[in-house]
């Protein structure tokens, strides 16, 4: 039986898409408390979990749509599958992601159409935007900018789940 | 989307924004990622240059071709420089 990480600095184990999920409503939980403090000294903070969340939820959707892919180990994955494994735990490129998941896109864009959210076009333009380099960043975003994204997650992430 | 929609948007990006363009075949089936470089994104945020940029593709291509843009990604010319 294996053992649970006893503490968030411990190696975690693959996790499933469900605890995923979780992980991310727990990011966008904290994004949304240093929103609510309104002061600009804690908007990159904002975006940075808010962007981070999605991510959470698109490497989710890779393991539940590659599980196979996401449950072996580095050395073990053959090459046709090192390109989803990387996406899943090596790299943070939301739109290789996007590219490798045509049928979320399909699904997104289908939704987007009998909704007033605009799902697909949002998720692509969070893509393009979203960097994790955001958190070295020394530069200082606005609140009233990382509470637009914030905004724009909120629909959205209930959709990637 | 065809080469012809894919040209007509890269002209409409280089009227509205002032902008150079390049473009990227993601796949063989036509599915592109397209830069746009423009001063006038020095000042606006990146939603906002976002907004514009897809307000523009909405307008330009038929629904079924935006599927096909896999990023748009946008820049100020010194941020480019900075990108890379």
């Amino acid at each position: 039986m294996k053992e649970m990480a006893s503490s968030i600095f411990d190696k975690q184990p693959v996790l499933k898409p469900s605890q995923m999920a979780t992980v991310a409503e727990r990011r966008f939980d904290d994004a949304s408390a240093l929103a609510d403090t309104a002061q600009n000294a804690r908007a990159n903070g904002v975006a940075y979990l808010a962007g981070f969340g999605i991510e959470i939820l698109l490497k989710a959707r890779l393991v539940k749509k590659f599980p196979l892919i996401a449950r072996k180990r580095s050395h073990e994955v053959l090459p046709a599958g090192r390109e989803i494994w990387s996406l899943i735990w090596r790299r943070h490129d939301l739109d290789g992601m996007l590219d490798a998941m045509p049928e979320l896109e399909a699904a997104l864009k289908k939704k987007s159409e009998r909704s007033p959210h605009a799902y697909l076009s949002d998720l692509k333009k969070i893509c393009a935007t979203w960097t994790i380099q955001a958190r070295y960043s020394p530069m200082s975003m606005r609140m009233d900018e990382a509470n637009g994204l914030l905004q724009r997650v909120r629909p959205l992430k209930e959709v990637l789940k | 989307m065809t080469e012809k929609q894919l040209d007509s948007l890269v002209t409409a990006f280089r009227s509205q924004f002032g902008a150079d363009v390049e473009t990227e075949a993601v796949n063989s089936n036509g599915r592109y990622r397209i830069t746009v470089v423009s001063a006038q994104f020095a000042t606006m945020p990146h939603l906002q240059r976002q907004d514009a940029l897809w307000e523009t593709a909405d307008r330009i291509l038929p629904r079924d071709a935006t599927i096909d843009i896999s990023l748009i990604l946008a820049y100020a010319p010194g941020e480019l420089a900075a990108a890379e």
